[in-house]
């Protein structure tokens, strides 16, 4: 049996190695934590790492374990970082298909409310969202999945636009197929490539939106851990125990890099006219 | 699209990184021109919220009151009643009071200062409209009689014992009829008769103040201009003061102090504060109507672990009196309710009706006053008696919107507190008190508030507030936690400042810069 093409490409699989280290991590973290990842120690505050203590990562400010917290963060991140690309991208491909799909007027009018989205820069946006709704974790992932809408809608619109005057949509309405059918039963699995390399970068880029609003204060609230409320809480202190700031650091930096990788990869995979480029 | 992604991913990291990066640079500018002019840069980590003194409650506001306006009478470093806009006074009985004005003050629009203007000022803190926090501190002020243009006699309704002690707050500044008439209130103006003059003021960036020409005390200030500057990450304090970029910062962050220690370019000057950090309940909301509740909570609370690991073990654990008051506080071993015992907070929360605990928010912000890191430890805390504490953080405007309104189950606050018993508990606890935000009304602790008002025997007003200070540990409307240390880190610059130890700033007047 042929390796499927994805597994061929260095970097898809850098990515997706990367990506699963941390959802076993997730797995991980959800049976066990080194320790207590919200238990405060007067004893232990802002050790530095150390096998001695069993604190790999060392503690913070509370004397609460980084690594604990890193990995307890770990599922916060990446489920908002899936939820809120997925929400985005249901409701951007939704719009982006009937907008291109129908075209002339409500093209225009879906396009539009896109185009407003757009402009404005996407971490304002989103804080912007957060401050509407306050501030708890199902919040995150809409202002996040709100700012993806525009994104998706533009890519599934231009997907959809290229491919309804192909001869095989005319093939299927002259068969009787209806608006629906052709849609989704076509027009949809056909367009798929340019998506689902969006999905995987925008995972990457939800991973620093969660992070950059919880950092400033708008995103998960203490003490649930976040790498980005972790950073946040280290800024003050990381003079003098740098490890609670390099740590949450590091783990924001290589999983962003691994789903870009991976989605740098998949495009390689996906483009058929890079396919046959090495 | 993929080029925009790694912009927004270079921005998004830029940002993360941002308050580090950018806290630096921007005023070699300023040191060059020293030479003309002295200037005397100063970092605060929180922008003013109004600057009219009658009517602010926040210590931002008030740091530049100090600097703005004068009062009848102040405070040194000693916490000693000196003068200030009175030159002496005299108290022919303990009900009237007659302050003699120093001559020839000029306020900022350069009209004299009179009696008449005590009287207005006072007179504007009394009235109902102004919603004056410095209200109850002379609410027994029954008349204020201009005798001449430069004596004013106060009398009182009933024995204030505080009364020299509560003139010396910024709320009770001296203020011109006319400016307030001018612009309804004086939040964004300032015409004061203090040191220096409002020159510029661009909210959450920077303030400047110039030296007034006409002080009364001559060979004050010493420096030119004061430039406030707000940076709300005492990191970044820290490294304006070791850059350079700052000459001084007032940073109260135990983990940036435990930095600044170890720099050489710089020194800590600290004092033991007479502040005081709370954890306040809403006795109107339920569950903390209950005073078995609030009792319970007590308990549960570990102050000497709340100063170690929310202020690096920077400051002293404290009682409703704060502790530097060594003359009335009593020690907390004294006190009921005030040393944690989980068993039997557990037993009151069950005979409360709560043997499964229950769940409430408390508000708190991520500034050094909103108190964040002190609510998440009480929030750990909390669990070993089965209570869940939600932290609701928030911006600190909106603090300080839900403090005023009193829209909270629990809040971490600060409190400036004050050497004088009656003049710290009366506004927070009395039933008519100005900030008794708690909404807390005790009959027992209002008769205590008013004896010892009016007792002028030192031995009896003792008596009096040693047994406020154990009926308030047991009816625990707020639980007083501890007095964090009063810290200035000052670069090499800077000479003569002295601390208050109320926080105070009125030594800048007083400090200069090489």
């Amino acid at each position: 049996m042929e390796k499927p093409r994805i597994l061929k490409n260095g970097i898809a699989v850098t990515g997706l190695v990367i990506i699963l280290f941390y959802i076993i991590m997730i797995i991980v973290s959800v049976f066990w934590l080194p320790f207590d990842s919200s238990a405060m120690d007067v004893k232990h505050v802002l050790e530095s790492p150390s096998f001695k203590t069993g604190h790999l990562f060392g503690t913070d400010e509370f004397g609460r374990d980084v690594l604990s917290r890193i990995m307890k963060g770990s599922s916060v991140s990446l489920i908002i970082s899936i939820s809120a690309t997925a929400f985005g991208a249901l409701i951007g491909i939704l719009m982006g298909i009937w907008a291109g799909f129908l075209g002339g007027r409500w093209d225009n009018f879906i396009m539009r409310i896109a185009d407003i989205m757009f402009s404005f820069p996407s971490l304002l946006l989103a804080i912007f969202i957060m401050a509407v709704l306050g501030e708890n974790t199902y919040n995150v992932i809409i202002a996040v999945g709100i700012v993806y809408i525009p994104q998706f809608a533009r890519i599934s619109r231009g997907a959809i636009i290229s491919l309804k005057s192909n001869e095989f949509v005319r093939a299927a309405r002259s068969n009787g197929a209806g608006d629906s059918y052709i849609l989704f039963r076509h027009l949809l699995p056909n367009s798929m490539p340019p998506i689902i390399v969006q999905i995987s970068l925008s995972l990457s880029v939800a991973i620093l939106l969660e992070s950059s609003l919880s950092f400033l204060g708008l995103g998960i609230q203490p003490p649930e851990p976040s790498w980005g409320n972790m950073l946040s809480g280290a800024r003050k202190v990381m003079m003098i125990a740098p490890w609670t700031a390099i740590y949450p650091g590091l783990a924001i930096v290589t999983l962003v890099l691994g789903f870009n990788l991976l989605g740098d990869g998949l495009r390689d995979v996906l483009d058929p006219r890079l396919r046959n480029v090495r | 699209m993929r080029k925009s992604c790694k912009l927004f991913i270079a921005i998004s990291i830029l940002m993360l990184l941002g308050p580090g990066l950018f806290a630096g640079g921007a005023s070699e500018v300023e040191t060059v021109s020293a030479d003309a002019e002295k200037i005397l840069t100063i970092g605060v980590d929180q922008e003013a919220i109004g600057l009219d003194p009658h009517i602010v409650t926040a210590f931002s506001s008030h740091r530049r009151i100090d600097l703005l306006y004068n009062r009848l009478v102040r405070l040194d470093e000693n916490l000693s009643v000196v003068p200030d806009l009175a030159e002496s006074w005299d108290i022919p009985d303990n009900l009237t009071y007659i302050f003699h004005l120093r001559k020839g003050v000029k306020f900022h629009n350069g009209r004299e200062m009179v009696a008449e203007d005590v009287k207005y000022s006072l007179e504007r803190v009394l009235d109902d409209k102004t919603a004056s926090p410095g209200r109850s501190y002379i609410a027994l002020v029954s008349s204020i009689d201009v005798m001449d243009s430069y004596t004013v006699k106060l009398t009182l309704s009933a024995p204030l014992a505080s009364l020299l002690n509560a003139l010396t707050s910024n709320n009770l500044s001296i203020v011109p009829r006319e400016a307030v008439e001018a612009n309804t209130n004086l939040q964004k103006v300032a015409v004061g008769t203090g040191p220096f003059m409002l020159e510029e003021w661009i909210p959450d960036n920077s303030m400047t103040l110039v030296k007034n020409p006409d002080y009364f005390e001559a060979d004050s200030p010493k420096v030119d201009k004061l430039i406030f500057r707000v940076i709300p990450e005492s990191a970044s304090l820290l490294s304006g003061v070791k850059s350079g970029d700052l000459d001084m910062a007032t940073i109260n962050d135990g983990a940036t102090i435990r930095q600044a220690n170890g720099i050489s370019q710089v020194r800590v000057q600290s004092k033991p504060g007479i502040n005081v950090r709370t954890f306040g309940f809403n006795t109107t909301r339920a569950p903390f109507d209950n005073p078995l509740v609030r009792e319970a909570l007590a308990l549960a609370v570990d102050r000497d672990e709340i100063i170690a690991l929310a202020e690096f073990g920077m400051g002293s654990p404290t009682g409703p009196i704060p502790v530097s008051a060594k003359k009335w506080a009593l020690p907390l071993t004294e006190l009921p309710f005030s040393a944690p015992d989980y068993n039997r907070a557990k037993a009151l929360l069950t005979e409360a009706g709560y043997p499964d605990g229950f769940t409430f928010n408390i508000v708190c912000s991520s500034t050094y006053e909103g108190g964040l890191d002190v609510a998440q430890v009480i929030q750990n805390e909390l669990k070993n008696i089965g209570v869940t504490a939600e932290l609701e953080v928030v911006e600190w405007g909106v603090y300080i919107d839900r403090w005023v309104k009193r829209d909270f189950d629990s809040m971490v606050e600060i409190r400036g507190g004050s050497g004088e018993p009656d003049r710290f508990l009366y506004r927070t606890l009395h039933s008519s008190g100005g900030v008794n935000n708690f909404m807390f009304k005790d009959a027992e602790t209002d008769r205590l508030l008013d004896l010892g008002r009016s007792q002028t025997v030192p031995e009896e007003r003792k008596a009096t507030y040693d047994e406020l200070q154990k009926v308030l540990a047991e009816a625990a409307p707020v639980i007083f936690l501890y007095s964090p240390n009063e810290n200035h880190v000052i670069g090499p610059r800077v000479t003569g400042f002295k601390q208050v130890g109320n926080g105070s700033l009125y030594y800048i007047a007083e400090t200069s810069v090489k």
